[in-house]
């Protein structure tokens, strides 16, 4: 497994592909591809931390509720396009389309996170990423 | 009297000569149309990025050979770039990712301004290493081979990016998929560079001070720069081990980096890198900075927001445990 | 008085040229580095450090011993005057009590220990120097902990879109004195070793003033309804740090609290 990741690195270094972009990566070394998860609940918080801003749902799991906390992208892309602390609308109902992590705790990468009529959430409509664009519930 | 006020005239004019010619007292040795500060530097000031250019190669590709930077352009260049584009976007398709409007909306790799980014040697390639930097090499991947280790065993497997330690110089100021944003300030002796990621703060002398101890090492080295006309040069020296640029040997490299106004928004940045104990000869890479008022450097608390690395470790324990228990 | 020219006068050319020489240096000096900046105003740029025990404890304190016994004297914390105008900080109840379970478990929840940025205005007066650069629009101020740093908007006032640890920083002069307003921090952030602490409503009202080229007045006025029943004011002089050549290193020291962050998930080599 380490001789593929090396092989990837000196080929990503080559094709130009800085070091940067394999850190990402480190999400397959956090999560497990073969745990999928689909989950349906309600935004209580997001923290706009860095590297990564972590959104925390409550899903309604058989009548108990349980909650998950869904790691994201990087917020700072995210401000720089006028989203605020005030954007994410707390409360909301919201899918999450992601893997759980491999130390078996309520953690799950939000590869998609979308409102239930299939608007992706941080996207904005159109693709222009404005907040005022976002579907409120 | 009058040959005591004749000689002290003359003592003054002395003097005074080579202030004369300072840009500090507003007198440029150049006329130059650049924009200057209010005491008489070139003025660099701004926000920058060069997201633009995340993906343009470092040396230059096999397909160009026997062409010159310059001549690849146009739609040629901005196909070259789709295609780049494409590849980067394509290279995240796999299960295990952050959401990807994130970053893909911002990526404008077509606006990227050049094919390969070492314009020194000639054919755009990093030179070949010393024989003493192959021998470190060989030497450390022995070492490794003899004590292997896991990509997780330690928080100290994980990249410095990872630990949220520092992307080292020129690493912060090398463009990635998010966090390309730079502030340059002024004043008349110091300039000072911020880098979002990971929150670096470089302030530069430029009053010719030597440089510190060599026993005196960081992360992004111990910087010196002085105005040649309308560049700032800036040489640093005092590398630490761990963060040296390529695998260099942080003792010995030294890095001049220049930056020039080129246009009203564009800053031209070059970086030529130096180390006779690791390459045969020293060479040069460059690239634009774009002034973009959107894009300001903001709070980047990476090493307080680490969680990611917390679940990297505790994974990989995890993955251990089970490996052990299916035994 | 009669000069014999060329020696005499020469000597004399010679004491005037060097007399000229070190007013030149002193008038490169006093460009470099001019009392004011092209704008008209106090230039606060160079390299200053606060000298106190504020860092420790912002009230009057004992010294008192380290919580590490292994440390001894070293790890011990020092006496000293505090620098809080009226003595007390004014907390609430029950933050008051939260105040004191922090002071108890210093070792472990303060933010410093885990190399975490210090926030606004602990990283005034750490003990390391920080460095002021006054920008035509904008101050940058540069800490060597943890490479916190903070730029300082001097344009029209911009809001905070998320809180941060180092905050939102506004600033505008009033007279001779900079005047900085701090919003949008987290509520992550002490304000010295002794737990004293504050709820993300924290609202800082920073002044600068040069007392001298080499004394800064340092003014805190810090308000936070959630925490505090009014507000509080802090007050010290920072120092000029004057040595040839000073200049700020590098404290990165993420790698002194990894240990104790991810120590436990450490594999371990017998299994």
């Amino acid at each position: 497994m380490r001789k593929v990741l090396l092989a990837f690195i000196i080929a990503a270094s080559l094709l130009g592909l800085s070091a940067q972009l394999w850190a990402h990566h480190a999400f397959s070394a956090e999560f497990d591809a073969n745990k999928p998860v689909k989950l349906r609940g309600n935004i209580v918080k997001m923290d706009w931390i860095n590297p990564h801003a972590w959104l925390y749902i409550d899903v309604k799991d058989g009548g108990k509720v349980v909650s998950w906390a869904i790691e994201l992208g990087p917020p700072n892309a995210l401000l720089k396009r006028g989203w605020t602390k005030t954007s994410v609308p707390v409360g909301a109902e919201v899918l999450v389309d992601g893997y759980q992590s491999k130390d078996g705790a309520l953690r799950a990468n939000g590869r998609d996170v979308t409102f239930p009529d299939g608007k992706k959430m941080f996207a904005g409509s159109q693709g222009t990423g404005a907040p005022g664009d976002t579907p409120e519930k | 009297m009058n040959r005591l006020l004749l000689a002290s005239a003359l003592a003054v004019a002395i003097a005074v000569a080579p202030l004369a010619t300072s840009p500090i007292l507003g007198q440029a040795p150049k006329a130059s149309a650049a924009p200057k500060t209010p005491w008489g530097d070139p003025d660099i000031q701004g926000w920058f990025s060069n997201l633009s250019e995340n993906g343009t190669p470092l040396e230059k590709p096999a397909q160009f050979a026997g062409r010159n930077l310059e001549d690849i352009k146009g739609e040629e260049l901005t196909s070259i770039k789709q295609a780049a584009q494409n590849r980067t976007i394509e290279s995240f398709a796999g299960p295990l990712h952050a959401p990807e409007d994130w970053w893909q909306k911002d990526l404008n790799m077509v606006k990227g301004s050049q094919a390969w980014l070492v314009i020194d040697p000639p054919d755009g390639k990093v030179p070949a290493l010393t024989p003493e930097a192959t021998a470190r090499t060989a030497a450390a991947a022995e070492a490794r081979r003899a004590n292997p280790r896991g990509p997780s065993d330690s928080w100290e497997d994980r990249s410095l990016y990872d630990r949220c330690i520092t992307r080292g110089l020129p690493g912060s100021m090398l463009p990635a998929i998010y966090g390309n944003s730079y502030q340059i300030l002024q004043t008349p002796d110091y300039v000072a560079i911020r880098y979002e990621m990971i929150h670096e703060t470089r302030i530069i002398p430029l009053d010719g001070r030597p440089h510190v101890s060599s026993k005196v090492r960081t992360h992004m080295g111990d910087a010196r720069g002085h105005w040649e006309g309308d560049t700032l040069v800036v040489e640093t020296t005092n590398f630490r081990d761990e963060s040296s640029y390529r695998n260099s040997n942080a003792s010995t490299l030294r890095l001049v980096e220049r930056f020039t106004r080129v246009g009203p928004k564009t800053v031209k940045w070059s970086v030529t890198v130096e180390d006779p104990k690791t390459w045969v000869r020293p060479w040069t890479f460059a690239m634009p900075l774009t002034m973009d008022d959107t894009q300001p450097v903001l709070e980047y608390a990476c090493h307080e927001g680490n969680l990611g690395l917390r679940n990297i470790l505790s994974a990989a324990r995890s993955e251990e445990e089970a490996a052990r228990a299916n035994k | 008085m009669k000069y014999r020219f060329p020696l005499a006068s020469a000597l004399v050319a010679a004491i005037v040229v060097s007399g000229i020489a070190i007013s030149a240096s002193a008038q490169r000096d006093a460009v470099v580095r001019p009392a004011r900046t092209a704008d008209g105003h106090p230039n606060l740029s160079g390299i200053w450090q606060a000298m106190n025990t504020a860092h420790w404890d912002l009230e009057d304190h004992s010294p008192s011993p380290s919580q590490l016994y292994q440390t001894g004297a070293v790890g011990a914390t020092p006496g000293g005057q505090g620098v809080v105008e009226g003595g007390e900080i004014p907390y609430k109840p029950d933050a008051l009590a939260r105040k004191k379970l922090n002071f108890a478990s210093r070792l472990s929840l303060d933010p410093e220990v885990k190399c975490y940025m210090p926030g606004i205005p602990r990283a005034t007066y750490m003990p390391f120097p920080f460095q002021i650069v006054q920008a035509p629009n904008m101050v940058l101020m540069a800490y060597e902990f943890a490479s916190s740093d903070r730029v300082i908007n001097m344009g029209k006032p911009v809001e905070a879109a998320v809180d941060t640890w180092m905050g939102t920083a506004n600033g505008r002069w009033d007279g001779e004195a900079l005047v900085v307003d701090n919003t949008g921090f987290n509520d992550k952030t002490w304000f010295d070793r002794a737990g004293n602490f504050h709820s993300d409503q924290l609202h800082v009202i920073e002044r600068f003033t040069l007392m001298d080229q080499d004394h800064l007045l340092y003014e805190a006025t810090i308000e936070d309804p959630q925490t505090f029943t009014r507000p509080w004011k802090i007050s010290m002089p920072l120092y000029r740090r004057v040595e040839k050549n000073v200049q700020l290193t590098d404290f990165k020291c993420v790698e002194y609290a990894e240990e104790l962050l991810y120590g436990h998930l450490r594999k371990d080599p017998s299994k």
